[in-house]
């Protein structure tokens, strides 16, 4: 059976969505954009230093035991900082993307900024795993105007930082987005910190079998539509001995479902550079954006 | 019939604060969000829908049917209402009356040219209207709000001079997927960045609202948006709430306008 439902995407033979199981490992860098001060806390920065000390590990356990290939994005400065562990997981078969270099901002840099620490967290990467990346993930800040054709430029052949859709889509210059939605993130679930506050309300952590509950629903949903489900986990916040379980049982339930292709990004995106590359028409979130700027041009 | 619902769903796509601001121009990862509404969640509602055979209204700025007329023009063909929702989810209480009545002129304006359309329904979009807005409305043709908080069946509006307004369906926030589900990171909502909710929970909550109102012979309306309650996993929420309102006998299911035609015709004003 050639999935065709109703995203019109074709996906391989027999398969009829995908899924992707991504890791984003920022080892700090996120929290400490938002609260630079983290750094001279080492109570509090230890919350985030676990990932790198014991996350990683568990979560690449979990991924051997289920024999699954993830795809990570990963900073520059991280890469440079834990190289050992970042090649031992590229030599266990996963993959890494780039995140940037250290949570810069690219809207607050001039293109050329952008693109010389766009070269930069790949070649470290490159040096880290022996592979070359392939796709890069927006760390924070806004996305700027042709950012896309500045991914390219750097050697990037696809994205997964925007949302609009849940098949991938492509952008002007043919870079591929492959979007992503932040209810299958573990963060806005699990992260927690009293000061400073992370999240800012303090709000309770939620329920794991109701996150769990929540993941598969979507997950099984992603399949009836014909999406492009992208689970994204932080060593720091599910590769945790009470939540590891969480994320076992996840795999399990997307594993039982043979008519899922479960791929890395990279895998995801080449096919669909492959089959599924066409311009998005005049409805589409990203040629609305298009115009929304060209109506607005000379507004605030 | 037992009980009046007037499901309704505002079609924001990427209006609201962040377009009135200007912050969205330079913040494409909200917009896409936004956008994800009309382009991939509404369509995947309205199947839903058909299949139930429910009617709904949709509550959507003008700005979203300029740019996704197509998808706007299927709500009608599908048998649904189109309300006004400003033009770019304008908060009323901040504009002058005569900002106000530009709004609502341009939204009037859109309805008719693109989709030949004199909608009757206002909701308001974000936050409160100001104390002239209700009167206003009436100049555009509109007979009934669903803006307020504050009851659980439709009332009339009054003018200044004590004279008989619009109709109020009100809603409450009870039954507003922005409470239980909405989230993201930058800009924040909601503002403490809240955890999303387990979906089982939010089938029951809402079930449960509709079986009081159903209870206790109300009017039920709702305050959804298919950018966070059509993501694909959340749809089920909204199926289960539809079969259990299927699942009830002598429901009737209407446009706030039909519900608004009705209460007016019961409630003869005596002069």
């Amino acid at each position: 059976m050639t999935g065709t439902l109703s995203t019109g995407i074709e996906w391989p033979a027999g398969k009829r969505a995908a899924a992707i199981v991504s890791v984003i490992f920022d080892d700090g860098l996120d929290a400490i954009a938002k609260a630079p001060d983290l750094a001279h806390r080492a109570k509090s920065y230890s919350v985030w230093l676990y990932g790198a000390r014991r996350g990683v590990e568990r979560l690449c356990r979990a991924f051997e035991d289920a024999r699954i290939q993830t795809s990570w994005f990963i900073p520059g400065r991280v890469v440079e900082r834990h190289r050992d562990l970042i090649g031992a997981v590229a030599a266990a078969g996963h993959e890494s993307e780039s995140h940037g270099w250290g949570f810069e901002r690219h809207d607050a840099l001039s293109r050329a900024e952008s693109l010389a620490l766009l070269c930069r967290s790949r070649q470290v990467l490159e040096a880290a795993t022996g592979r070359s990346p392939t796709g890069f993930r927006l760390p924070i800040g806004g996305w700027p105007d042709q950012f896309d054709i500045v991914l390219r430029e750097a050697g990037f052949l696809w994205s997964a930082s925007l949302n609009g859709d849940d098949v991938p889509y492509l952008h002007p210059s043919s870079l591929l987005e492959i979007p992503v939605h932040v209810e299958l993130e573990d963060r806005p679930y699990f992260q927690f910190n009293f000061t400073p506050a992370f999240p800012k309300g303090q709000s309770r952590i939620a329920s794991y079998d109701g996150v769990l509950s929540n993941w598969i629903a979507e997950f099984d949903a992603y399949r009836k539509f014909g999406g492009c489900f992208v689970l994204q986990l932080r060593p720091e916040m599910t590769g945790t001995p009470g939540r590891i379980g969480l994320v076992e049982a996840l795999l399990s339930h997307i594993q039982s479902r043979s008519d899922v292709w479960i791929a890395t990004a990279a895998e995801i995106a080449a096919w669909h550079l492959t089959h599924n590359a066409r311009a998005p028409g005049p409805d589409h979130p990203l040629s609305v954006f298009a115009s929304y700027q060209r109506e607005t041009r000379g507004e605030r | 019939m037992e009980c009046a619902v007037a499901l309704a769903f505002d079609l924001d796509g990427p209006t609201g604060d962040a377009m009135l601001d200007g912050s969205l121009r330079r913040n494409l990862r909200y917009f896409t969000e936004g956008a994800y509404g009309p382009w991939r969640a509404l369509p995947r509602l309205l199947d839903l829908l058909k299949a139930h055979s429910l009617k709904a209204t949709f509550f959507t700025p003008t700005w979203v049917v300029q740019h996704w007329t197509g998808q706007c023009e299927r709500i009608l063909r599908d048998g649904h209402e189109l309300a006004y929702h400003g033009h770019r989810h304008e908060i009323f209480k901040d504009c002058s009356l005569s900002e106000q009545r530009e709004i609502m002129g341009k939204s009037r304006d859109y309805f008719a040219s693109l989709l030949g359309v004199r909608p009757l329904g206002f909701r308001t979009p974000s936050g409160d209207w100001s104390d002239e807005t209700a009167s206003m409305l009436a100049e555009f043709g509109v007979i009934y709000s669903s803006s307020m908080r504050g009851d659980d069946r439709p009332y009339f509006h009054r003018h200044a001079d004590g004279a008989r307004g619009l109709v109020e369906i009100p809603a409450r926030w009870d039954v507003d997927d922005y409470t239980a589900l909405a989230y993201f990171e930058d800009p924040d909502f909601p503002t403490g960045l809240d955890r999303i909710s387990d979906y089982r929970l939010v089938e029951r909550n809402w079930r449960q609202e509709f079986r009081g109102y159903y209870r206790d012979g109300l009017c039920w309306t709702t305050i959804f948006h298919p950018k966070v309650v059509a993501k694909p996993g959340r749809l089920h929420i909204l199926e289960a709430l539809f079969q259990d309102i299927r699942g009830h006998e002598n429901v009737w299911v209407a446009h706030g306008a039909e519900i608004a035609r009705w209460w007016i015709a019961q409630n003869v004003e005596e002069s």
